[in-house]
């Protein structure tokens, strides 16, 4: 299933190696990959603030070095394009073995659940940042009219939460949708600042429209989602051992998540996609070889909403409590800089990029407030040094079999 | 003048003016483009060429005037840009308009637009006929690149910013040919080329003539002009001040005085 | 009745002042840069902090003097705020110049996170609002029940006598004439012999000197300040500078006026209007983005002036 592959976003030629070169990269993939995610254990295992610090400063210079030096860059790349198939499984494999291996240490499997949680809104915004190119400084509306729908509904009408999920996750599109229609007018900066109004005004309403709200007082006592009798914060036990309730969540989120990586992987890939593109690329171009422009970029601000929305209706269910304090310009800011961080377009970098923003901040608590200053900081840097992200979209996604291709010039010949 | 064979008429236009904010772009212009042939309107720089293109393709709004298009009379004016392409219409750009990071592949493929089907709901449940619709367009895209010779088969899986600048030309050209359109539009299609370069692009434009399409085009390039060109509008202040043969045209005193300035008349 | 509107009409004058000079800042840089220069309310905000501080300063010196004093804050504060904003934009928007829209802009979002967070963390105390320092606090000017109190009435001078300042440097001066010129094409300005890179340094002295100098009006006005009041009064900057057309300085001046009206004619007319003052001037800044995107004022050919 050559969609599923989501760690490249390259398109692999024919494979010709021998039985023994590919065992050969498998081995030494498997190498580096539980290196990575050994790493990424201890990393996400240090509890003292200065240690992650260390950490994170060693990951960078590493990144740095890796950067500096083309062939290493290039063999990790191929390595990844010639194995795809493995390096997703493990990845797979990886991401369903995590909370076992932390089932004495509940918080980190909740932040597990968090990371899903932001990875999902960051794949949303992706689609209409990443794909089709349009600005949006707003993307905390989505979460928050996914979050108050699916909670209230819970809360006052006793909607079970799986009904309530996906209302949430078209009440943020109809949201998206609110304002894809003024911003159809508007480009660049402008856009940036409609979106960002769009953002503020909502913020104001969540905090004086108490009769939908509660206003400032939150929604509270969210009921977790439930199947039948069993709700999500009973833990499950199998054969004599309890798994944490977060493990329920974590599942929950994951799976979400993973669905969202699939449909933003087709999505790319589509007929859709390229259209998006060229309109991110070339406006007026698309717009005259009978592209829809002002249809597509509402499907794009719509589809984008709805993953908001999604993610804010598992958000308001697990963690039982929403404020408008949630839903802040910082939010939004947060999302963006995920998406951008990550690599705008490239769907692996941007659920990287959701992961990290999740994780760091919440192993630095000791900081507290400096977090920000730092966040600010870092952000700037990255702007200058690499705003391009961590994981830049390449391309080239539609390629031809160089076969193919020399046939065809062959056939057709210079004159 | 040859007489104005009505069924045969693709592109009329009648009184159309546009007044961007007191100036006459286009003033009152009428014009009549036949079925089958290579067109060509010259004139000087900001004669409203490209806005004439602009007008017709409705990237602008016509202060009055009507575009009516093909034999089901269409009203171009009426029409969003996206469905003149789709009623048969595509254009080049004169400051080139290439989708820069997407594959030259991938530009051809957006030139289809018009003709793919598969949306959202496609996208998400990948349908047989959706796969198919895909495999389909690819090969005909190869087509149309194909018609170009090597130079952008060869570059099919590159992305459009790695091609040269005359390539991009043609890239522009491949594009508008892939959407079927009933007329192209070429606005410069050789502008910053050498004399080389445009004798091969003179005949790219022939052979894609040949393969059954009508052809508006603007052009500085007198060679190009006289070399394709059956027909010729001259335009000034945005208006028509001639039309006919090249010969005719490049001859008439009013199109001289356009271009070299009246002293020049009197000599 | 009529007492009432007069009571408004000095309000709205009195903040419309302070939007005005923060507009003018804006409607500077994105002359200049093409960049919304988001961190510009928190150089407002750092105005205000800074204000206060030299009046804490000139209790402990001993300076009695109200005015002195309050001629000292202004002073200080723009020197500071101009200092601060010129190392922004040294340190942050130089290297990104140039660069994607999207990147200008998070790199303007994260230099306003570091300013505000820095005072919070840093200020003592930083976190809780600080009550400002106020001269003039009983002395008003009393017609029948409209109230004209000193510092407003200083407020308002002082806010027209800056906004004149303006003018009289960008229409009478070399560096006013640069630019004009910077903005208006960045390239062709190069051509000429003009320094770009001192251009949009001035651009930055001056247009958060300004907002610095809102920022002690500020304080002064409304006799307390917070670490995260920069956003607001940013949003209802750049709200007056789009009114008025980004890019034009006498856009801003009275884009600022139009949103104080806004907020004024919200709070009087709409029971409970001061909870949502805030959201009627957001959504006149969506109207006009999206229908008057060059401003209310067009002018296109005098874009600064």
């Amino acid at each position: 299933m050559p969609e599923l592959d989501f760690i490249n976003d390259q398109i692999v030629r024919s494979d010709t190696r021998t039985l023994k070169e590919k065992a050969k990269d498998w081995i030494i993939l498997f190498c580096c990959q539980s290196l990575i995610f050994g790493v990424f254990l201890v990393g996400i295992a240090l509890e003292d603030a200065l240690l992650v610090t260390g950490f994170l400063l060693l990951i960078i210079l590493v990144a740095i070095i890796w950067n500096r030096r083309p062939d290493l860059n290039q063999w990790s790349q191929e390595l990844l394009r010639n194995n795809r198939h493995f390096a997703n499984t493990f990845l797979v494999l990886i991401l369903v073995l995590y909370p076992f291996i932390f089932m004495d240490n509940p918080y980190l499997i909740h932040l597990g659940a968090l990371a899903a949680i932001f990875a999902i809104m960051a794949l949303g915004l992706n689609i209409t940042l990443g794909f089709c190119g349009l600005l949006d400084v707003g993307f905390a509306v989505y979460f928050a009219a996914g979050a108050y729908t699916s909670s209230q509904l819970a809360v006052h009408f006793d909607v079970s939460f799986w009904i309530g999920l996906p209302l949430g996750g078209l009440m943020a599109a109809l949201f998206g949708f609110a304002i894809a229609w003024p911003a159809l007018r508007v480009h660049d900066h402008y856009l940036a600042l409609v979106t960002l109004g769009y953002g503020l005004i909502m913020n104001l309403l969540q905090r004086n429209f108490t009769f939908l709200t509660n206003g400032t007082d939150g929604v509270i006592n969210i009921p977790p989602p439930a199947i039948g009798e069993w709700d999500f914060i009973q833990p499950i036990t199998i054969g004599g051992i309890e798994f944490p309730f977060q493990m329920n969540f974590y599942f929950l989120g994951l799976i979400l998540a993973g669905l969202t990586v699939l449909i933003s992987v087709r999505l790319r890939d589509s007929n859709l996609g390229r259209q998006w593109e060229a309109i991110r690329e070339e406006e007026i171009a698309a717009k005259c070889f009978g592209i829809n422009v002002p249809f597509l970029k509402i499907i794009a601000f719509s589809t984008g909403a709805f993953f908001g929305g999604i993610g804010g209706a598992v958000f308001a269910h697990m963690i039982g409590f929403v404020h408008p304090d949630n839903f802040v310009l910082l939010t939004s800011i947060m999302i963006l800089a995920m998406v951008i961080i990550g690599g705008m377009g490239n769907i692996f970098g941007v659920v990287l990029g959701a992961v990290a923003l999740t994780l760091i901040p919440e192993r630095l608590r000791e900081f507290e407030d400096l977090r920000m200053l730092l966040f600010g900081g870092c952000l700037v840097l990255i702007m200058i040094y690499r705003p391009q992200g961590l994981f830049p979209s390449t391309r080239r996604r539609r390629e031809l079999k160089s076969d193919r291709v020399n046939e065809l010039i062959k056939k057709s010949g210079r004159k | 003048m040859e007489p104005a064979d009505l069924d045969n008429t693709i592109l009329k236009c009648q009184g159309l003016t546009k007044n961007f904010g007191g100036v006459l772009a286009i003033n009152n212009l009428d014009l009549e483009v036949q079925k089958g042939k290579i067109t060509a309107i010259i004139g000087p720089n900001g004669s409203g060429k490209t806005t004439f293109f602009n007008l017709v393709m409705h990237l602008y709004d016509a202060t009055s005037g009507q575009v009516v298009f093909g034999t089901e009379n269409t009203n171009l004016l009426e029409l969003p840009t996206h469905s003149i392409n789709r009623v048969g219409l595509a254009r080049t750009f004169q400051t080139l308009r290439l989708f820069l990071n997407l594959t030259v592949l991938e530009n051809v493929l957006i030139g289809m637009s018009s003709q793919l089907n598969s949306g959202f709901g496609a996208a998400l449940i990948k349908p047989k006929w959706a796969r198919e619709e895909d495999k389909l367009a690819e090969e005909k895209a190869l087509e149309i690149l194909s018609l170009f010779g090597s130079r952008l088969i060869s570059m099919c899986n590159e992305p459009a910013s790695s091609l040269s600048y005359a390539n991009r030309r043609r890239m522009e050209i491949a594009r508008c040919v892939a959407s079927q359109p009933k007329l192209i539009l070429l606005d410069e299609p050789v502008a910053g080329m050498n004399p080389t370069e445009t004798r091969e692009v003179i005949k790219d434009i022939q052979k894609i003539h040949e393969a059954g399409h009508t052809i508006l085009l603007i052009e500085h390039d007198m060679t190009l002009v006289e070399g394709v060109a059956e027909h010729v509008f001259a335009f000034d202040h945005g208006s028509k001040i001639a039309e006919g043969q090249f010969k005719e045209v490049s001859n008439h005193p009013a199109v001289v005085e356009a271009y070299l300035g009246k002293q020049a008349l009197k000599q | 009745m009529i007492e009432t509107w007069a009571q408004q009409l000095i309000n709205g004058l009195t903040i419309g002042g302070m939007y005005t000079l923060v507009a003018v800042g804006f409607t500077l840089f994105f002359g200049v840069l093409r960049l919304i220069n988001f961190a510009h309310g928190e150089v407002f905000m750092l105005g205000g902090f800074v204000g206060l501080v030299v009046a804490w300063s000139a209790e402990g010196l001993g300076i009695t003097n109200g005015i002195i004093i309050v001629l000292l804050m202004f002073l200080i504060a723009m020197g500071v705020c101009a200092i601060i904003g010129a190392v922004m934009e040294r340190f942050a928007y130089r290297p990104v110049r140039g660069m994607p829209v999207l990147i200008m802009l998070v790199t303007s979002l994260a230099v306003g996170i570091v300013v505000r967070e820095a005072v919070k963390e840093f200020f003592p105390e930083g976190a809780n609002p600080h009550a400002f320092f106020s001269p003039f606090k009983y002395e008003s000017i009393n017609f029948g029940s409209v109230i004209l109190d000193y510092t407003q009435l200083g407020l308002i001078i002082s806010s027209l006598l800056l906004v004149y300042g303006v003018h009289l440097l960008v229409t009478k001066t070399w560096v006013g004439r640069a630019m004009r010129a910077t903005s208006e094409d960045l390239d062709a300005a190069r051509m000429m012999g003009i320094e770009s890179d001192v251009v949009i340094r001035n651009t930055f002295f001056l247009g958060s000197a300004l907002g610095g100098a809102a920022g002690v009006m500020n304080g002064l006005y409304y006799l307390s300040i917070r670490f995260d009041m920069g956003w607001v009064m940013a949003i209802k900057g750049f709200t007056a500078a789009v009114i008025g057309g980004l890019g034009n300085v006498y856009g801003a001046m009275f884009g600022g006026y139009i949103v104080a009206a806004v907020e004024v004619l919200t709070v009087a007319l709409i029971p409970e209007g001061s909870r949502y003052k805030d959201v009627f001037v957001f959504l006149l800044l969506i109207l006009v983005l999206v229908f008057r995107p060059s401003g209310l004022l067009k002018t296109p050919a005098q874009k600064m002036g």
